[in-house]
């Protein structure tokens, strides 16, 4: 069930092209607003992309020239959206409603044993509006694969649960996908660190990154993909085991590309220490000297912005920084450096 | 969505309360005859059934220029209708009745003795060129003829029995209406194929023709009028009365088809 | 939220106007006879045309009246999109016809020289079905608005959901969308009911007064009001507890209604 896709919906600034290998899981990776849902939702035939070429395991869903695309109910990807969208009837029924819509005389054994498999058999005879968040995002999971879909979507399939039921879920999910098509948004590296085998990095409408989420979430080329795998890229050019990002910093690395090449370190802003004064050479940090951007607050932390590196620091330290101030920032020594 | 509902359920109640007040307002005090009282010195009302519209303008016109400074202010509606407005205290000063017992039901509000200035007749009403060939009692009543006349409960209704008791058979209509003017509407519309009304009724509408009833003059309806205990003038008031009884009326009534008392 | 001193007695007056006008209707009942006019052969005989024939009106709106409001909400994309908000008002005209001009138009098309006259041949005039076409008109707009509103109120995303799960239009139609709007069809239907049953002016001009066949309540009334005003109060006291009861039914408080 390889899927291959290009999907353009103009009035939302979205033209994403991404492919997912049989039987494994992508992480369609962005901020809010990134066009996520858009290209799931296209995928599915819930919202009728402008230009779309789709192909399912060498089956054309869709392509630019064909008058009608496969309709959705042809298509065997089943979407669960954030909403749940559980319809009007027992649970039971809303499980079995793939099944039934597939003419299956056993539709309702197939809905129990998916409502057992989610761990909800108990609630087969309640109506939706008589069930808490994560319970309902149970039932629509059950309901979803009760269809046996060809391809799942899953768009942003913690959103909206408390912690207890989304870490629930989460490893509901990580045991359902083994194995399975899907293709899952999220705007968290984590969750697609721990779900999914691929990546893709969308920014603005469109895949910018896309590759294994190991190497993507570790060794991210862009600084956006950086910040959505959760650290800062740093880049500069190698010269004898150290890169150099500056006329005046450079930081010794370990590994990378050949002296003069470009390459790049990605570091948690966690792990950047921050230095006001020119701190001595000596210890397990080198020091690159930066000027503050912007000063991002993040709950009980701030997250400095600097040209060229970023760095979380507490509050207090933050009240004695402003745009354009210099700064020094310390980075580990020995990073694992990487061609760009 | 509620509010959508909500919105147009008001709206929906609305025109039902409109539609009520609709059907009684057509029969209420004309909105012309309201509006009129400040030019003129002295103001005559007449409360008049409204099969006297026509004739009715046109002998107060005379009236008044025979009592230069008098202005009759006319108010038409169904005669129950206006006898009801009267017995609430409604400012009339003259009572023209469609029949006689609308008249005693006000008994206590007239001032001396009605005066029958008018008589009236059935007749039946068919549409232009008379495509059912109603001819007498027996082509109205015969099967798949669709027929139309005025329930028995009102006036020209119960005129209508009387006057099949008297041919000896028997109606069976498609409808019985509340008032004359349903009667011809559906003859004029042509979903009926005949009617039975008044003569003056037909003169004055259009589309239609009228078949003379044999016997009709054996059913007469007599219009009285009298002028009323609280008219502010009581000899204006009676004056009109006496008016309507004269010859000069009587021309005006008998060209609009009304008979002679 | 609390508005000015000054909203007060006007607010008052407004209760006044719709309340003098039941009280004075109140007033005018003979109590002791209520019952026995309210039970007269026929009174009796009108009330259950009026139910009858409003009942099939509301069926009948049920049947045409939620395809319209679909295919109206459906005119909201494509190539008809521009001509919606007129056709809407089109079709919500009845709401605020007069009912006099609405017995016309219905006399124009359904008359026996009307548009479809040739075809009736004058079949349908002074019968029942043409009281039941009569209420159906002037009632049909509810079901219609309520329907759309609902539509318009959701987001479609079921249905579309109900599609990737492999199901066909018709069954997401009756399994999904038709349930989901199950609050809106009952206002409407109940709306319906309550104003196919006040129906008076279209029928009056349309199909007659004829005792059984098509002289319903306010036909009835109507006619009562010249011989015997007591029997027309006691029949309309029967209408008004109706309406009460139809709107308190229609517009109970949202809390209480299933959630969609």
């Amino acid at each position: 069930m390889r899927l291959e896709a290009r999907v353009a919906v103009t009035s939302r600034g979205v033209d994403a092209t991404l492919s997912v290998g049989a039987h494994r899981t992508l992480a369609l990776l962005g901020a809010n607003g990134a066009g996520k849902s858009t290209v799931l939702e296209s995928l599915a035939d819930v919202t009728r992309p402008d230009h779309a070429r789709i192909v399912l395991d060498g089956q054309v869903l869709a392509e630019p020239g064909r008058r009608r695309p496969v309709p959705a109910r042809r298509r065997g990807i089943v979407l669960l959206s954030q909403d749940d969208a559980l319809f009007p009837m027992s649970v039971l029924d809303n499980v079995a409603f793939g099944p039934r819509s597939a003419g299956r005389k056993d539709a309702e054994d197939v809905a129990r044993t998916w409502l057992d498999h989610v761990g909800c058999l108990d609630l087969a005879g309640r109506r939706p509006g008589e069930l808490s968040g994560g319970q309902a995002r149970r039932v629509a999971i059950a309901r979803a694969l009760a269809a046996e879909p060809r391809v799942l979507l899953l768009d942003e399939p913690f959103a909206g649960l408390d912690v207890e039921a989304a870490s629930a879920i989460r490893a509901l999910l990580r045991e359902l996908l083994a194995g399975t098509t899907a293709v899952l948004t999220t705007h968290d590296a984590l969750d697609a660190h721990t779900l999914a085998d691929d990546v893709a990095v969308m920014e603005s409408g469109r895949v910018v990154e896309a590759g294994p989420a190991r190497e993507v979430l570790s060794r991210p080329r862009t600084r956006f993909a950086a910040r959505m795998a959760g650290r800062v890229l740093i880049e500069g050019t190698m010269r004898g085991g150290r890169l150099v990002i500056d006329e005046v910093s450079s930081i010794p690395v370990s590994g990378g590309p050949g002296a003069g090449s470009r390459a790049a370190v990605a570091v948690p802003p966690a792990s950047v220490a921050v230095a006001l004064e020119s701190p001595s050479i000596a210890g397990d940090r080198a020091w690159i000297l930066d000027s503050v951007t912007t000063l991002e607050p993040r709950g009980d932390h701030v997250r400095v912005h600097g040209a060229l590196v970023s760095a979380d620091v507490d509050p207090e330290l933050a009240s004695e920084l402003e745009a354009g101030a210099r700064l020094w920032c310390g980075v580990p020594r020995g990073l694992d450096a990487y061609a760009l | 969505m509620r509010r959508g509902a909500a919105l147009a359920g008001a709206a929906g109640l609305t025109v039902g309360l409109a539609a009520c007040a609709g059907a009684t307002g057509a029969a209420g005090p004309s909105a012309t005859a309201i509006g009129a009282t400040a030019s003129g010195d002295r103001t005559l009302t007449v409360f008049a059934a409204a099969s006297l519209t026509d004739v009715l303008e046109e002998i107060a016109t005379a009236f008044e220029t025979d009592h230069p400074g008098l202005h009759v202010l006319r108010s038409y509606a169904g005669s129950s209708d206006l006898a009801a407005q009267i017995n609430e205290g409604a400012p009339a000063d003259v009572f023209l009745s469609a029949d006689q017992s609308t008249m005693d039901k006000i008994a206590g509000a007239v001032a001396g003795e009605p005066t029958v200035f008018a008589t009236n007749t059935l007749t039946f009403v068919v549409p232009a060129g008379n495509p059912a060939g109603i001819a007498d009692l027996a082509s109205f009543a015969k099967p798949g003829v669709t027929t139309v006349i005025c329930a028995p409960q009102v006036p020209c209704g119960a005129a209508t029995a009387t006057l099949a008791a008297l041919g000896g058979v028997t109606l069976s209509p498609a409808s019985e209406e509340a008032s004359v003017t349903d009667v011809l509407g559906k003859v004029a519309s042509g979903q009926a194929d005949a009617g039975i009304v008044y003569v003056t009724d037909v003169a004055r509408a259009e589309g239609v023709e009228a078949v003379p009833i044999a016997r009709a003059d054996a059913v007469v309806n007599r219009y009285p009028a009298a002028a009323l205990a609280a008219a502010a003038d009581a000899a204006t008031a009676q004056a009109f009365v006496d008016y309507l009884a004269g010859d000069e009326a009587r021309a005006v009534l008998t060209g609009a088809g009304f008979g002679a008392p | 939220m609390t508005g000015p001193r000054w909203l007060a007695p006007l607010a008052a007056l407004g209760g006044l106007l719709v309340l003098l006008p039941l009280a004075g209707l109140v007033s005018r009942v003979e109590w002791s006879e209520f019952w026995s006019l309210v039970t007269a052969p026929d009174s009796l005989t009108a009330l259950q045309l009026s139910i009858r024939t409003a009942t099939a009106a509301t069926v009948l709106t049920l049947l045409l009246g939620v395809p319209l409001g679909f295919a109206l909400h459906g005119m909201r994309r494509g190539p008809l999109a521009p001509a919606r908000a007129a056709v809407r008002a089109v079709v919500l005209a009845p709401l605020v016809l007069p009912p006099v001009v609405g017995g016309l138009a219905l006399l124009s098309a359904f008359g026996r020289r009307g548009l479809l006259g040739e075809v009736l041949g004058g079949s349908l005039a002074f019968t029942t079905l043409a009281v039941i076409i009569a209420q159906a008109f002037v009632a049909m707009p509810f079901m219609v608005v309520s329907v759309e509103s609902a539509l318009v109120a959701r987001s479609g995303r079921r249905e579309a959901i109900a599609a990737t799960l492999g199901a066909s239009r018709t069954r997401t139609f009756v399994r999904v969308t038709l349930p989901g709007i199950v609050p809106a069809l009952a206002t409407g239907a109940v709306l319906a009911f309550a104003r196919a049953l006040g129906e008076f002016g279209a029928t009056l001009t349309f199909a007659g007064s004829l005792a059984g066949v098509t002289r319903t309540a306010p036909l009835d009334i109507y006619l009562l009001r010249e011989t015997d005003p007591e029997a027309a109060a006691a029949l309309s006291l029967v209408l008004v507890a109706v309406a009460i009861g139809v709107v308190a039914l229609a517009y109970r408080p949202v809390t209480t209604r299933t959630p969609r």
